[in-house]
C-alpha cells in the first residue's frame, strides 16, 4: 500500500510539474478555437480562458468605510414520518459596517412553507409537477439566499462600497438544464436565481457594489480541464492520447488530469494573490443565465486556495473585482481563515439537532392545537418513545 | 420611596433575564456597560419594585459553544480589536448578578426580600444618589448581604458601603456607622471584621 502511495504521489507531482509547466506557455488565442471548435464534444469542462492564465494579481488598497453583506441558508427537509408535510428555510443575514462608525446587524430568518403550492413546483401548461424536497429544495433555498441578500443590500447606505457574499457556487445551485425538469429549472433557477442576480445588478447601478459566492476548498477542475485539452487534446476528436490517470495505464508527457484548479493555483499564487479571471464553462449557465454569466477566480486567502465566483459584470468592471478581491481577502484575514461575515451567517443559519426535534414538536404542538389529527408513522414514534 | 421620572432610558442598565426572590441576574443593554460593583440597582415598575445590589459582573460569548479567540496580534490597541471586528459587540454580552436586598410596594420601603421575585424582562435601572441616599438610611441591607449565597462577600459589601457613602453628605460619618453595625453583625468574626473595614478605609 505504502509502495502503490508513493508511486501515486510521484505521479501527481510530475502531473502539477506539467501544469505548472503548461499554465505557463498558454496559448490563450489557439486553446479558445479549439474549444470553440469541439465545445459540442469535450465530455469534461474546460473553463473559457479571457487572459493568460499564469497571471497572479495583487490587492489593491481597502476603502477606508466599506460594508460587507453575507447570507447563508439551511433548511429542515420534508419527512414523510412527520406529522404534516412541511418544511423550514432558515436564512441568516450578516451585515458588517467597517471604517468610521464600525456595526454589525445579525439576524436570522426562519420561515415554514406547508402551504400546497410551496410544497410542489407546478407546470401549469404540462399539469406535472415536482415536490420541493432533497435536491430542489437545496435550490430553492439557495435562491431563498439570494433574494435575501438583494433585500440585505438594498437597505445599506447607498454612498458606501459595499460586497454582497454568498456561500457556495455562482454556477451551481443545485439544477442541471437538460437534465432536471425544465419547469423546475424555469422557476428556480431563471424565475428564482438568476432574476436575484439581476435584482442585485440592478441595485449596483446606483452604488459600488460588488457580489461574489465564495468556495471553500474548491473541487472544480475547469482550468486543469483547459489545461488537459490545450496539452495533450484529450477529448478532441482524433487526438486521443492519454485519459484520466488510472492503474497499469501511462498518461502522456504532458498529462494534468487528476489534478483539481486548487492543487495547480497553490504552486502558483503567493498568499493574498489572485489568478486571472476565468468563464464558466457551465452548460447551465449558457443556457439559463443570460446577461448573469459567471466568472471566476482562484484566491490564495493565506490558509487555503478559495474560488470565487462572481457575475460577469463584476468581473467586467476592474474597480469591482478589486473590490471583490480586497474586501473578500480581508474577510479572510478577520475569519481568520474564512470570510467572517459568512461565518456569523452561517451561525444565525444553522439548524441543530435539537431545533429539528422542537420544530417537529411545534408541527404536532400547531396540529392538535387545531383538532386536527396527528399521524405520525410508528417508526418516528418507536424513535421517540424508546421503550425496554 | 419616589422613583417617578427616574424610569428614564438614561438610567436604564439592562433586562432581568434570571430571578429568584433572592437575586437576579441582568443582561445589560450595552456591552461593558454595567453599573460597578457594589451599585444599588432596581427593577421593576411603579408599586413593584425589587432593589439589588450589584455583585458580580461577567462578560461572554452569548453563545456558550462558541469562545472567544485572540484577535488583536496585529492591531495597535484594544478598541481597534473591536473596530476591526464589529459582529464582537453583538456576539459578546455584559451580565451582571444582583443581590435582592429589598423591594417597595404600597407600603413603603423595605430592606428585607420581596415576596416575588422581579419579572423575566422587567427593565433593571441604575439608582441615583437620592434613592442610595433615601435607601442606606437604615443599614438593614448589610445583613441580608452578609448572608447572600454570592462569591466574594466580604468585597460586595465593602463596594456597596463605599458607593453609599458617597450619596450621604458626610460620607465619613455614613462609613462610621455602617463600621459600627457591622460589627454588630459580625460579632466573633474579627478577622473578618476587619478586612472588611479596611476595604471601607480606601
Amino acid at each position: 500500500m505504502a509502495l502503490a502511495i508513493r508511486e501515486r504521489d510521484t505521479g501527481r507531482r510530475q502531473r502539477l510539474h506539467n501544469a505548472v509547466t503548461a499554465i505557463g506557455a498558454f496559448d490563450v488565442e489557439r486553446y479558445e478555437a479549439l474549444r470553440a471548435q469541439n465545445e459540442a464534444s469535450i465530455r469534461y469542462p474546460a473553463a473559457v480562458v479571457l487572459e493568460p492564465p499564469g497571471a497572479a494579481y495583487d490587492a489593491p488598497a481597502l476603502p477606508d468605510d466599506f460594508c460587507v453583506a453575507a447570507v447563508d441558508g439551511s433548511y429542515i427537509d420534508v419527512d414523510r414520518h412527520m406529522a404534516a408535510q412541511c418544511y423550514l428555510i432558515n436564512i441568516g443575514t450578516v451585515t458588517l459596517t467597517y471604517g468610521t462608525h464600525p456595526d454589525a446587524r445579525l439576524e436570522s430568518h426562519p420561515r415554514l412553507y406547508a402551504q400546497d403550492d410551496e410544497l410542489v413546483v407546478y407546470d401549469e401548461a404540462n399539469g406535472q409537477s415536482q415536490s420541493v424536497e432533497g435536491s430542489v429544495l437545496s435550490a430553492k433555498r439557495t435562491v431563498e439566499e439570494t433574494a435575501a441578500l438583494a433585500a440585505l443590500v438594498r437597505d445599506l447606505p447607498s454612498g458606501t462600497p459595499t460586497l454582497a457574499l454568498t456561500d457556495g457556487s455562482l454556477a451551481y445551485i443545485g439544477l442541471t438544464a437538460g437534465k432536471d425538469p425544465p419547469f423546475v429549472v424555469r422557476e428556480l433557477l431563471e424565475d428564482g436565481f438568476v432574476a436575484a442576480l439581476q435584482e442585485l445588478h440592478h441595485l449596483a447601478r446606483s452604488r459600488r457594489l460588488a457580489v461574489a459566492g465564495y468556495i471553500s476548498l474548491p473541487g472544480a477542475d475547469e482550468v486543469v480541464g483547459a489545461l488537459r485539452l490545450a496539452g495533450c487534446g484529450y477529448g478532441v476528436e482524433g487526438s486521443r492520447r492519454c485519459g484520466a490517470p488510472s492503474v497499469g495505464r501511462a498518461p502522456c508527457d504532458v498529462c494534468v488530469g487528476g489534478l483539481r484548479d486548487r492543487d495547480v493555483f497553490a504552486a502558483l499564487l503567493q498568499p493574498g494573490q489572485r489568478s486571472p479571471v476565468f468563464g464558466s464553462s457551465s452548460g447551465t449557465v449558457a443556457q439559463c443565465y443570460g446577461d448573469q454569466a459567471v466568472r471566476f477566480f482562484y484566491l490564495n486567502a493565506g490558509t487555503e486556495i478559495a474560488r470565487v465566483d462572481l457575475p460577469a459584470w463584476v468581473a467586467d468592471d476592474a474597480d469591482l473585482l478589486g473590490l471583490t478581491h480586497g474586501l473578500i481577502l480581508d474577510q479572510c484575514r478577520r475569519g481568520p481563515g474564512y470570510p467572517i461575515a459568512l461565518m456569523e451567517a452561517h451561525e444565525q443559519a444553522v439548524v441543530s439537532g435539537g431545533d429539528r426535534q422542537r420544530f417537529a414538536e411545534l408541527v404536532e404542538q400547531a396540529l392538535q392545537n387545531n383538532r386536527l389529527p396527528v399521524n405520525t408513522s410508528e417508526k418516528s414514534r418507536s424513535k421517540r418513545l424508546r421503550w425496554l | 420611596m419616589a422613583v417617578k421620572g427616574k424610569t428614564a432610558k438614561a438610567h436604564r442598565v439592562g433586562e432581568v433575564v434570571s430571578a429568584s426572590t433572592a437575586a437576579f441576574q441582568v443582561h445589560c443593554h450595552k456591552l461593558y456597560e454595567a453599573p460597578p460593583l457594589g451599585s444599588l440597582i432596581r427593577c421593576g415598575t411603579d408599586g413593584s419594585l425589587v432593589y439589588g445590589v450589584v455583585a458580580n459582573i461577567l462578560t461572554e460569548s452569548l453563545d456558550p459553544s462558541r469562545k472567544p479567540i485572540a484577535r488583536g496580534a496585529d492591531e495597535d490597541s484594544e478598541e481597534a480589536v473591536y473596530r476591526s471586528n464589529p459582529q464582537l459587540t453583538r456576539l459578546l454580552a455584559t451580565r451582571f448578578d444582583a443581590v435582592a436586598v429589598g423591594f417597595q410596594d404600597s407600603g413603603g420601603l423595605h430592606r428585607y426580600l420581596a415576596p416575588l421575585p422581579p419579572r423575566v424582562h422587567s427593565f433593571a435601572y441604575r439608582c441615583d444618589e437620592g434613592e442610595a441616599r433615601e435607601f442606606t438610611e437604615s443599614l438593614e441591607p448589610i445583613a441580608v448581604l452578609l448572608g447572600a449565597p454570592i462569591a466574594s462577600q466580604d468585597e460586595v459589601v465593602a463596594a456597596f458601603l463605599r458607593l453609599a457613602s458617597r450619596a450621604h453628605p458626610d460620607p465619613q460619618a455614613f462609613l462610621v456607622r455602617a463600621g459600627k453595625e457591622l460589627a454588630v453583625q459580625l460579632i466573633g468574626q474579627s478577622q473578618r471584621l476587619n478586612a472588611i473595614l479596611r476595604r471601607l478605609s480606601r
